[in-house]
């Protein structure tokens, strides 16, 4: 700890090493994935880069010094790390100017929320009986499937897509509040057992107050045996299986 | 203090009296001014249930710790575990007092649902009482015949103590866990058997995962305890003493929480059994967010106990050598939990939507990678006690093959987990789940072989340096303090979780909620319910702090 004043340092200071990490990960986050993770998103998860950057510098008592003196310029530094230092002091008061106008600026966009995508069923669904000749994937004919393959392309194919992978041509513009599903992916339909899946074809999202997507209900477009077979040729294309357990 | 054990025996027999006295009443609802009748019942029987964990938890460890105070005949232990049950008194107050008012006020408010619970469970409520009663008893007796009973004979009473309280916290989940998954009722809820009432699907999940939370959040306040009588020490030796209780409290604390998620993984199926739908309610629908904000407390809790723990090391002579790996710890948990809070969708405006479920963080929403990271969290903590226990050693010469054993198992864990998690995006859903599940357990004798290659190793080592007790930063102090007040925050947002699965339901599936109540608020309104109950609870908790503080026996001798 001792002679710490005025001494010019060995290496990066700590200061410079987490300014980097700090913008560094709000560049990857907004402008290297792509798409950019919603600002929202980037915020919360800036929140944990800045907590580990905090616990990285507070470990020792050596470096929370040296930090110290980095940000109240008590330290010599190199000339590049010191014009660095002197640059992102003065960005400060901009930085907060621009917070401030982007949170009074008027916006139109929705507001943001955590979407949900397995909202609760109703009660009825709770306890639904999948009829015995649909219930065990083991045993669904062929023929079924191929009839469900009919239903599918009419009914569910400009959404969801002809190979289920949620790349129907109406996929394009149907984008809020979700997308039409990719059955294919793991966290869809592979992850809930038939009644659930009954039960959103049936009633769809649309009258959902949950949920209000644009996914159509059913009932009465199709009677319960074609929503059964649909279902079929849907996991069968999508190559999952329904949740059994 | 038998002043306080009169008020609370009077309150008990007052509020037993009340409920067994009470005529059926006709009117189902009624209302409370300003919060409402749902808040004011959800707020006073969660603080009730922090403060009835604390005071099962509390002995069970004080108890431990006396016996192997005991039987290694070392005075130290044993001013330890007092330390600890010198909590209980004040605390057991506090939990009667707010256990009646959240009686009255519950079965005043909702008369027609507590007297249907009261229907079915009659038998049990004069059991619950009696036990109550015997439980306080002898709590006061343990308590103040620390020195004057034989010590085999005083540790037996703990052990008496510690069964009653468990049976207590049996009966209240039996009547807890029914109302999630009741059984042994007919639809239109008549009683058709009390057993299978009492032992219906989530009793013994529930049970289990009760009693292990208990104990962790337990260590953690009395951690905090000790953090704050350190932070206010006035001698060397009472830093010393504290900082030592922070340490075990602490210990015990994290131990504890590590069985948690395997534990709460148990009690996820058990509700699936019982109920599909329920199951997806509570796992990936609606209350899906707990699920991110858990995450969020539980970083809190794990990363700063590391923390705790890492800044013994930066004072403990001997650890210079392990220093440089903490960064990697640090960071390696820091992701692990932004994995695991990685939410699968979030909308927050058009032009941000792109198409479809994003292809980062839409992928880590899932389970298995939650899973995974879960793991590997788990893996940082134990190598961080691992690092802790070593810095203090010299290794002896020719052991190196212990080391790379050690090594190997951890790199196993890391390997098995990333291909699990490779696999898990390409097979069935059913197969992911086994897949998880057997990553999950492989963690058990993965943390037993890793111990087992440090007991081999540090066997017969010499201690390099003394952990100087007291001598730890302050900023350690708020750390724990911290974890304490995440922990308190995560059990009542997990409560709300466990009974907010039920939706409107009072009994799920038999006795609905059709007050203005019914349904679930928004979960900010429900964070902020929480938010406030841990404020409350804090505050209570300081004063029983400060008065165990003020009239305790001044610690004065500390380590020697
Ligand atoms: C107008 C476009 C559209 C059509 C046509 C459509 N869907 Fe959908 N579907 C959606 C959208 C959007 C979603 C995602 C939001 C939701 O779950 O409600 C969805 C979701 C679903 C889900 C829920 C998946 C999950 O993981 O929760 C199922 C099952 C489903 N659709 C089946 C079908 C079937 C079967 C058909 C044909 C009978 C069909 N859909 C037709 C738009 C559509």
């Amino acid at each position: 700890m001792g002679n710490r004043m005025n001494g010019e340092r060995e290496g990066m200071p700590s200061g410079i090493l987490a300014l980097i990490i700090l913008i560094g990960s709000y560049i990857l986050m907004r402008f290297v994935i792509s798409p950019p993770l919603p600002s929202a998103l980037t915020n919360f998860f800036m929140l944990f880069v800045i907590v580990g950057v905090l616990i990285h510098i507070t470990l020792e008592d050596g470096r929370i010094e040296e930090f110290l003196d980095f940000i109240s310029f008590r330290s010599r530094l190199h000339p590049i790390y010191n014009v660095i230092r002197w640059t992102v002091f003065i960005m400060i008061p901009f930085f907060v100017t621009y917070q401030v106008y982007s949170a009074v600026k008027i916006s139109y966009a929705p507001p943001g929320e955590l979407f949900q995508p397995h909202v609760t069923p109703p009660e009825w669904v709770v306890g639904f009986k999948v009829p015995e000749w649909a219930s065990d994937p083991a045993t669904w004919g062929r023929g079924l499937i191929a009839e469900g393959k009919i239903y599918y392309e009419n009914h569910c194919a400009p959404c969801h897509g002809k190979e289920a992978d949620g790349r129907g041509p109406e996929a394009r513009v149907l984008i809020y509040p979700i997308p039409p599903t990719n059955f294919k992916d793991p966290g869809a339909i592979a992850q809930l057992p038939l009644s659930y899946v009954y039960w959103r074809v049936k009633e769809g999202g649309v009258r959902d107050r949950q949920f209000m997507s644009s996914m159509p209900a059913w009932e009465e477009e199709m009677d319960d045996e074609e929503i059964w077979k649909t279902i079929m040729y849907m996991y069968t294309k999508a190559g999952v299986k329904p949740r059994t357990w | 203090m038998k002043k306080a054990i009169g008020y609370f025996i009077v309150v008990v027999l007052v509020a037993a009296a009340y409920f067994l006295g009470k005529e059926p009443v006709v009117e189902a609802y009624r209302e409370f001014p300003l919060i409402g009748a749902r808040n004011v019942v959800w707020i006073l029987a969660q603080l009730m249930l922090l403060f009835a964990a604390f005071i099962l938890a509390v002995p069970v460890f004080a108890v431990i710790i006396e016996a192997i105070g005991y039987f290694k005949r070392d005075e130290r232990y044993d001013r330890l575990a007092r330390d600890f049950a010198s909590l209980l008194p004040l605390a057991y107050l506090v939990t009667a007092l707010l256990g009646a008012l959240f009686s009255v006020m519950s079965f005043s408010l909702y008369p027609k649902f507590m007297g249907y619970m009261a229907g079915i469970f009659r038998p049990t409520i004069y059991i619950f009482f009696g036990l109550v009663f015997l439980e306080t008893v002898t709590l006061y007796i343990w308590y103040y015949t620390w020195d004057l009973l034989k010590k085999r004979n005083h540790l037996l009473l703990g052990i008496v103590l510690n069964v009653l309280g468990t049976l207590v916290m049996f009966v209240g989940n039996a009547w807890t866990s029914f109302k999630t998954s009741p059984a042994g009722v007919e639809v239109s809820g008549n009683l058709l058997s009390l057993s299978s009432a009492i032992f219906n699907y989530t009793f013994w999940p529930l049970n289990l995962h009760r009693f292990v939370a208990n104990v962790s959040f337990g260590g953690f306040i009395c951690a905090a305890y000790a953090a704050y009588r350190f932070l206010s020490a006035r001698t060397p030796e009472e830093k010393a003493h504290y900082d030592w209780m922070g340490y075990n409290g602490t210990l015990i604390g994290v131990v504890t929480t590590i069985l948690l998620p395997f534990i709460g993984y148990w009690f996820g199926i058990e509700m699936y059994k019982f109920n599909e739908q329920m199951g997806i309610t509570f796992m990936g629908g609606a209350l899906s967010k707990i699920w991110l904000l858990q995450a969020l407390v539980i970083a809190v809790i794990f990363i700063g106990t590391c923390y705790y723990f890492w800044l013994r090391m930066d004072r403990l002579p001997g650890a210079e050598r392990y220093r440089k790996y903490i960064p990697y710890l640090s960071w390696a948990l820091i992701i692990a939990f932004a994995v695991w809070s990685a939410p699968r969708a979030w909308v927050s405006s058009l032009e941000e939507m792109g198409r479809g479920l994003h292809p980062i963080y839409g992928k880590l929403g899932i389970m298995a990678p939650k899973i995974a990271a879960v793991n590997i969290a788990v893996l940082c903590v134990i190598l961080t006690f691992i690092l802790n226990r070593r810095a203090e050693r010299q290794v002896p010469p020719g052991r190196k093959i212990y080391t790379y054993l050690q090594w190997s198992v951890i790199l196993l864990v890391v390997l098995l987990n990333v291909a699990a998690l490779y696999y898990s995006y390409i097979v069935p859903s059913a197969t992911r789940i086994r897949i998880s599940i057997a990553t999950f357990l492989f963690m058990v004798p993965a943390i037993g072989m890793i111990y087992l290659m440090d007991g081999l190793l540090l066997r017969g080592s010499e201690r390099v340096g003394e952990m100087q007790w007291g001598n730890v930063p302050p900023r350690s102090q708020y750390g724990l303090i911290a974890v304490a007040v995440s922990n308190v925050w995560a059990m009542a947002l997990l409560g709300y979780g466990r009974a907010a699965a039920r939706l409107n339901w009072h009994v799920y599936g038999v006795m609905e909620d059709t007050s203005r109540h019914a349904g679930l608020p928004a979960m900010g309104e429900a964070t902020l319910i929480i938010s406030f109950l841990t404020l409350v609870f804090i505050g209570l908790v300081s004063l029983i702090f400060y008065m165990t503080g003020v009239t305790g026996r001044e610690v004065t001798g500390g380590e020697r």
